[in-house]
C-alpha cells in the first residue's frame, strides 16, 4: 500500500520533472495571460483562430499600444489609429480617402476595423490574405506610413518600455517584426461588433419599430445576397455598376488576380455600424447612406462583369428607402464604440 | 522503499534526458557526412561584380544592383533515394552582395548521391500563413505587401535597353498558386559522389545570370524592364532562371 502510494508520487514527481525541464526551453516562466476569444451567438467559426499567436492580455497590451504609436510611421504623425478612429467603428470619418505621410492621401477609403477575424481576404481588393501581414501594407506604403519594418524595429528596441512589453507578451525581450505583427493581430481581431440593437432584436433583447422592422425585410429580399447576416457581408467580391475614377483609375480585384473578369470588381463591405463610417465605396465617393440606395435605384453602369442582382437597378421606392435606412441605423454597435478596452490609454 | 526512491530519481532522470534529446535532435553515432553547397552567380563562368557591364545574348548591355532569391529544401539523391539532409533551415534567402548567404552546409548519415536537388521559392503554404520569421521575416524586402506573397527571386539593375527611369530594370517574381505559381523545382544530376566522413565535401552551383534573359523564352531587357506581380511574364522569368543552375565542381575541401 504504502509503497503503490510512494510509486505514484514519484511517477508524479518525475513527469513534473519533465515539465519543468521542457518549459525552461521554451523560455521563460512568466505568467501569460490567456484571453478567450468569443465568438458570437449565431456567427461563423471565424477565419483567424490565433493559430501560432496564443491571444494573450500581454499580447492584445502590446499590440493596442502598437495601433496607436506614431513611431510606426516616418514622421510620427500617423499611427494606425490616425485613419481608423474608435469613435466612427475604427474607419476614417469625414474623410473619402485618408490623409497620409508629406501630405498625401491614400487611394482608398479606410474601412472601418470590426469583424476582421472573419475576412478570408482583407483590403478593398483582397490582396491581402491574412491578417497578420496586413499593417505592411500601410507601414510601407509611400501616401501612409512611409516607413520600413527595420526602422520600427530599431526605434521600439530603444524604448525599454517597449522591450518589457515584448517580455511580458512572448517571454523575452527581443522585438522582431514577427512578434509585432502577431501582437497587432491579437489588438485588430479582437474588435468584434456584435452588440447593436440589430444583435439585442436577434436575442429577443428589442424589438424593432414598424419602419426598421418594415426595412429589415425589404433589405434581406434586396441586399442580404450580398450583404449576408449576421457579418452584413459575404466576403465576395462584386462589381456594383459604380463608374471607374478617371483620376484614381482603380478597377479593385483585377489588380490582384489580373483577370478581366475581375474587371471592378470590390469587396462587399459589411453594413455594420454604417452609420459610424460615412463617407462610403471603396473611394468615399458617397456622402450618405442615402445617396449608395440612390445608386443601387437610380445609376448602376451595366457592363461586362456588373453583379446581375443589380445590373438593372434596384427597384425601391421612396417610402421603402426611408424604411431601409431606419433598419441600418439599428446596425450601430454603440458598445464597440464606446468600449474602453480598445482606446488609447486604458 | 530505498529502491522506490531510487527508481523515482532514477524514471526522473531518464525522462529529464529524454526531453532534452529531443530538443537537441538525434545526434547518434551513425555515421555523419557534411556537405557544404556553394551558390554562386556567374556570367560566362565568370563570377558576377555588382556594378560590371555585361551583355546578353541579345548584345543588351547591362549592370546588376542586385540578385536575391529564395533556395528552398535541398535535398541530395542517390538515383530515386532521397538522402536524409539535416542541418539547414528550410528556407535560404541568398544574397549576391552577401557572402555569407551564398553557402550553407547540411548533413547527411549517407554517403552516396548522383543529383542535389532544390526549390526556388516559398511554399505555398508559407505565403498564405500570416507572418514568418527568420529568412522569411517581411523586413527583408522580399514580400509584396499590397498583393501578399512572397518575392520568389529578384534581378535588378540598369541597363541602356531600358526605357524605365534611370534605365533601371527590376524583376520581382513572385506568385504562388495556379496559374501564377513561379515555384520552381531544380534538379541537378553528377556523376555518382561518394562522401568521406573525414571530411567536407563541397558542391559549387553555378547561377547564370544571362539565363534570367534568354533560359527558356527570349526576355530582352528592351521589351520588359519591370515585372512586379504575379502572372504570364513573371513565369516566364520564373522558367528562365530555373535553368540558370549548374553544378560546376564537386571537391573535397
Ligand atoms: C493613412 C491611413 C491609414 C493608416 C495609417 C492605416 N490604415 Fe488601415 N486602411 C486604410 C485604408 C485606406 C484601407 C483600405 C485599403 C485598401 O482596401 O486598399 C485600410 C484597410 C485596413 C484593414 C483591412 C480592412 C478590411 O475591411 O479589409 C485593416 C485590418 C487595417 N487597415 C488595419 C490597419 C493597421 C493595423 C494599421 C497600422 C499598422 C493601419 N491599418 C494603418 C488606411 C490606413
Ligand atoms: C451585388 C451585391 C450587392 C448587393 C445586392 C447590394 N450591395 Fe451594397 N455593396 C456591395 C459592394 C461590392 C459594395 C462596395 C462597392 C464599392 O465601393 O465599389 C457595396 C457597398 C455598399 C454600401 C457602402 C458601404 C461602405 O462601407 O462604404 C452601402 C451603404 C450598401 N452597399 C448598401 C446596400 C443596400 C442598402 C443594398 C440593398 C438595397 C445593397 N447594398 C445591395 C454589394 C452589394
Amino acid at each position: 500500500m504504502k509503497k503503490s502510494i510512494l510509486y505514484i508520487a514519484g511517477v508524479l514527481f518525475a513527469g513534473l520533472c519533465v515539465v519543468e525541464s521542457c518549459k525552461k526551453q521554451d523560455g521563460g516562466n512568466n505568467a501569460l495571460t490567456p484571453i478567450a476569444f468569443i465568438i458570437p451567438d449565431g456567427f461563423p467559426q471565424p477565419v483567424y483562430t490565433f493559430e501560432n499567436n496564443q491571444l494573450t492580455e500581454q499580447g492584445f497590451q502590446l499590440g493596442k499600444r502598437l495601433f496607436y504609436d506614431g513611431r510606426l510611421s516616418k514622421d510620427g504623425n500617423f499611427p494606425c489609429a490616425s485613419c481608423h478612429q474608435q469613435f466612427a467603428a475604427f474607419a476614417t470619418l469625414d474623410h473619402p480617402l485618408s490623409h497620409g505621410f508629406d501630405n498625401q492621401f491614400t487611394t482608398r477609403n479606410a474601412p472601418g476595423l470590426f469583424n476582421v477575424a472573419w475576412m478570408k481576404t482583407l483590403h478593398w481588393d483582397g490582396g491581402i490574405n491574412h491578417i497578420e501581414v496586413q499593417p505592411l501594407a500601410p507601414i510601407e506604403a509611400a501616401n501612409e506610413m512611409a516607413e520600413t519594418i527595420d526602422n520600427i524595429i530599431t526605434k521600439l528596441k530603444a524604448d525599454a518600455g517597449y522591450r518589457q512589453m515584448f517580455k511580458a507578451a512572448f517571454g523575452d525581450e527581443e522585438i522582431n517584426s514577427q512578434r509585432m505583427l502577431k501582437a497587432l493581430a491579437q489588438f485588430v481581431a479582437m474588435i468584434v461588433s456584435s452588440d447593436s440593437k440589430y444583435d439585442r432584436v436577434k436575442k429577443g433583447q428589442a424589438t424593432f419599430t414598424i419602419a426598421e422592422e418594415s426595412g429589415y425585410k425589404i433589405f434581406q429580399a434586396k441586399c442580404a445576397s450580398c450583404h449576408t447576416e449576421p457579418l452584413f457581408t459575404d466576403d465576395s467580391f462584386r462589381n456594383t455598376g459604380l463608374p471607374v475614377d478617371d483620376v484614381l483609375k482603380d478597377y479593385g480585384r483585377m489588380r490582384i488576380t489580373g483577370d478581366p473578369a475581375d474587371s471592378l470588381k470590390f469587396k462587399v463591405p459589411s453594413l455594420r455600424n454604417i452609420f459610424a463610417t460615412f463617407p462610403y465605396g471603396h473611394d468615399g465617393r458617397f456622402y450618405s447612406v442615402g445617396a449608395v440606395i440612390d445608386h443601387y435605384r437610380n445609376s448602376v453602369i451595366s457592363s461586362a462583369t456588373t453583379d446581375p442582382l443589380v445590373a438593372n437597378k434596384i427597384p425601391i421606392t421612396d417610402y421603402e428607402k426611408l424604411d431601409l435606412l431606419s433598419f441600418l441605423q439599428t446596425l450601430t454597435d454603440s458598445t464597440l464604440i464606446n468600449n474602453t478596452r480598445f482606446a488609447i490609454g486604458e | 522503499m530505498k529502491t522506490v526512491f531510487l527508481y523515482c530519481i532514477l524514471s526522473c532522470g531518464l525522462l529529464l534526458f529524454a526531453c532534452q534529446k529531443e530538443l537537441a535532435g538525434n545526434a547518434g553515432t551513425t555515421q555523419q557526412y557534411t556537405v557544404k553547397i556553394t551558390f554562386q552567380p556567374v556570367i560566362n563562368s565568370q563570377a558576377l561584380v555588382l556594378g560590371e557591364t555585361y551583355h546578353n545574348s541579345f548584345g543588351e548591355d547591362y549592370s546588376i544592383t542586385a540578385l536575391r532569391f529564395y533556395a528552398a529544401h535541398p535535398s541530395l539523391k542517390n538515383n530515386n533515394t532521397i538522402l536524409a539532409v539535416t542541418g539547414e533551415t528550410k528556407y535560404r534567402l541568398i544574397d549576391a552582395s552577401l557572402n555569407n548567404t551564398l553557402s550553407f552546409t547540411v548533413t547527411t548519415t549517407d554517403s552516396i548521391f548522383n543529383s542535389f536537388s532544390f526549390q526556388i521559392g516559398v511554399d505555398s503554404i508559407d505565403n498564405v500563413s500570416g507572418v514568418q520569421s527568420g529568412d522569411l521575416d517581411p523586413g527583408k524586402g522580399m514580400f509584396w505587401t499590397w498583393n501578399s506573397g512572397y518575392v520568389m527571386a529578384k534581378l535588378e539593375g540598369t541597363s541602356s535597353f531600358s526605357g524605365m527611369p534611370g534605365h533601371e530594370f527590376t524583376y520581382h517574381v513572385g506568385g504562388f498558386s495556379g496559374a501564377n505559381n513561379s515555384i520552381r523545382s531544380i534538379t541537378l544530376a553528377t556523376q555518382q559522389v561518394k562522401l568521406n566522413s573525414n571530411r567536407t565535401t563541397g558542391i559549387i552551383v553555378y547561377a547564370d545570370i544571362n539565363r534570367w534573359f534568354s533560359g527558356v523564352h527570349s526576355l530582352k531587357i528592351s521589351d520588359n524592364a519591370f515585372v512586379h506581380s504575379p502572372g504570364e511574364l513573371a513565369r516566364q522569368y520564373a522558367d528562365n532562371y530555373a535553368v540558370m543552375f549548374s553544378i560546376a565542381e564537386i571537391a573535397g575541401e
